[in-house]
């Protein structure tokens, strides 16, 4: 018989409302013990702290003293009791799941804005607008300074030892993932025009041309939100200095302008549009998070591919705990061909690089999500992968970053180097060290200029991105199909239908599959209302392994491979083992 | 794009700067219906020069005004609603949830539909 009474509201999605995320103040104290034994997602759970909370009033602070919610200490322990690792982050930029984006009430004056002049403002899980306010507001600051001094003094009082990080909250914008600290208002532009003020005096040299030069304007008003960032940064890392782990960036899905219209319409909102950002922030090694999203949206596959990407090993991987990483090879890492390197200081957009040189099409179309961007390169030589290619931009390199690249070739790594404004003293560097070193190459003119110079197994293929530009996108796809044919990188060939998401993982072969190199893992969804298919042509050095966790999916072995028939939120996993044919 | 449907359009006045050499211009920065932004190609019905790159610009608000009636009788939707950003974070500074935000336009934005009796674009100009 149905149960004919009111249904009893579950309230575990708001207090731990998307993957490993745990919002104390969403439920009462005495519940803390409860939700954190249920808990089974991956570990650690991170807390992160609402200052509003903790501060209703100016010069006001509460840990635990009167409200039992604000008592960090008791949480801790009760997690320490029962075995579950818990980590603090401490918002270093506007939060936008919490409240004004975590601003106290009394300091909330002044609304941050996008590029657009748009008030920055979200849609959170409970369907609840929440906007987000400016933190170039000097209160705002001077606040939060004393705020984490506070919360450093209560953290060593109380004897809390759980890690802390400092939260840099990010969204997708326009393709771009852009921090929440970015910030157009009115706040920014008076703390902006007295930067300015203040470095005609100290830096006459860097505002001179400023009337004649939009980039160098753009570039001036980054540098100042930088130096900004920091202070919040610096003052969260100094006042924790005994608990703090570092920054950690995260991508909020469903956070940017277009989500905030996108959600307030049904007839809108689709789970397929969050798996774009999904895999980009994965792509970007930024964290990604589905706190703003509701439960509802992630039921079906966008759920389940939550669950299979932000697994274990890519928290721990992020969230650098070297404790949890000695059996990482047996765990499943997202698939990486090439690996995008930034050198450079101040502002670089890799999605402009991308889309110029024609590799984002290229990626999309035959390696998707198969690339890893890194904004900070630094390589152990001990961890080189000989899979890997390695991108650098000539523009962001120095005489310091042009002999690691040539490290990189000289250990047999192979590499392409876009050599659009590198300057004439890297340029110069690297042809002497070829010249130098007798090294082979050869020229060619295939759309750009291309060289291509070898040593052993290293490799360096030089383009410039600016020739790539100026010819059609099918043109450029030819040539990076043409540069990567020489690499030999062994890929299984797909075939999909529009809108069929899929996502590859590898991980080392255990002791019971040794006739492999390497077991390849493809998580594949239909987030549409509508059937798709996808087929997996058979490609010499894959072995078909074992499918998994099928979901309303038809899976079928033809003669030419691997054929998926996917009902509407259908999802499989498949494993094949990758050898030396 | 379905037909009848409302259009919500976002703009917002660009200055002039003299600085960067730009002119004045009502620029609209969001364009969408309930059921997602409005296509280029849609735009493109009303817009012909328009592109993906380039941006919907106008020099008065009247050509704005023009354009939105234009959108109308092209893609046969029922209205728009045309609202400025500086009115948009008025209304968001207001608005706690859904209920209240999808108000915004129909509290703080500009209307435009053609009446039943209207001769259409034109007649709302000659």
């Amino acid at each position: 018989m149905e149960n004919l009474t009111t249904p009893e509201m579950r309230d575990f999605d708001a207090s731990c409302p998307a993957e490993n995320w745990f919002l104390y103040w969403k439920t009462s104290s005495s519940l803390w013990e409860t939700k954190l034994r249920d808990y089974q997602g991956v570990s650690p759970i991170i807390v992160p702290i609402f200052w509003a909370l903790h501060s209703d009033y100016q010069d006001h602070f509460d840990f635990g003293h009167q409200k039992p919610e604000t008592n960090l200490r008791r949480l801790a322990e009760i997690a320490r009791s029962l075995g579950v690792k818990i980590v603090f982050a401490i918002p270093v930029s506007p939060a936008p799941f919490l409240t004004n984006g975590g601003v106290p009430s009394y300091l909330a004056r002044q609304l941050s804005e996008n590029q657009e002049r748009l008030a920055v403002t979200v849609i959170d899980s409970a369907q609840m607008v929440n906007k987000v306010y400016s933190f170039y507001d000097p209160k705002v600051f001077q606040a939060y300074r004393k705020f984490v001094y506070q919360l450093g003094s209560y953290f060593s009082q109380a004897g809390i030892s759980e890690a802390i990080y400092g939260l840099n909250c990010h969204r997708i914008e326009g393709g771009h993932i852009v921090s929440y600290f970015k910030d157009y208002s009115k706040s920014f532009q008076d703390g902006f025009a007295r930067y300015i003020k203040q470095i005609k005096d100290s830096e006459p040299e860097k505002v001179q041309d400023l009337g004649q030069d939009e980039e160098s304007l753009v570039e001036l008003k980054h540098e100042y939100s930088l130096l900004i960032s920091s202070l919040y940064l610096d003052a969260a890392k100094e006042t924790l200095a005994g608990n703090w782990r570092g920054e950690l960036s995260t991508c909020l899905l469903g956070g940017s302008s277009v989500d905030l219209f996108r959600r307030s319409f049904d007839q809108w909102d689709h789970e397929n549009d969050y798996f774009r950002p999904l895999m980009k922030s994965i792509v970007h090694g930024v964290y990604p998070s589905s706190i703003l999203l509701d439960s509802k949206i992630k039921s079906k596959a966008l759920g389940k591919a939550l669950k299979d990407t932000v697994n274990q090993t890519f928290v721990r991987s992020l969230l650098d705990d070297d404790y949890y990483s000695d059996d990482s090879s047996l765990s499943y890492s997202p698939l990486v061909f090439f690996e995008l390197n930034d050198w450079g200081e101040g502002h670089f957009s890799f999605e402009n690089a991308m889309q110029d040189s024609g590799l984002s099409h290229f990626f999309n179309s035959e390696y998707p999500w198969s690339y890893h961007i890194s904004r900070e390169y630094k390589q152990e030589f001990d961890d080189l992968e000989s899979r890997k290619v390695f991108f650098f931009f000539g523009e962001r390199l120095d005489q310091k970053g042009i002999k690691q690249i040539l490290k990189l070739f000289m250990s047999g790594q192979r590499i392409f180097l876009d050599t659009h404004q590198m300057s004439d003293e890297v340029a110069s560097k690297f042809r002497y060290f070829l010249v130098e070193n007798e090294i082979k190459t050869e020229q060619v003119n295939y759309i750009s200029p291309v060289m291509k110079a070898s040593l052993g197994e290293g490799l360096v293929i030089t383009y410039d991105r600016q020739r790539l530009a100026q010819t059609s996108l099918l043109k450029r796809k030819g040539f990076w199909q043409t540069m990567v044919s020489y690499l030999e990188l062994k890929h299984m060939q797909v075939d999909q239908d529009s809108d069929v998401q899929f996502f590859w993982m590898k991980r080392a072969a255990n002791s019971f599959e040794l006739s492999y190199e390497e077991i390849r893992r493809v998580h594949v969804y239909n987030p549409t209302s509508y059937k798709k298919k996808m087929r997996f042509k058979s490609t010499a050095g894959f072995a078909f392994l074992r499918s998994v966790d099928e979901k309303f999916v038809e899976i079928k072995s033809t003669p030419i491979g691997i054929e998926l028939l996917m009902m509407p939120g259908g999802s499989i996993t498949i494993d094949f083992g990758c050898f030396e044919p | 794009m379905r037909a009848n449907e409302a259009v919500y359009a976002i703009y917002r006045f660009n200055n002039i700067d003299e600085f960067l050499a730009t002119e004045s211009c009502y620029y609209i920065s969001y364009l969408f219906t309930p059921q997602g932004l409005v296509s280029d190609d849609d735009i493109r019905r009303v817009r012909p020069e328009h592109s993906e790159e380039s941006e919907l610009t106008f020099h008065t608000k009247d050509e704005l005004t023009e354009f939105c009636y234009r959108l109308i009788e092209s893609l046969k939707i029922s209205s728009v609603y045309l609202l400025n950003t500086t009115d948009f974070n008025i209304g968001i500074e207001g608005s706690n949830d859904l209920m209240s935000f999808r108000q915004i336009f129909h509290k703080y934005g500009l209307k435009i539909d053609l009446h039943k009796d209207s001769k259409g674009v034109f007649g709302k100009f000659f």
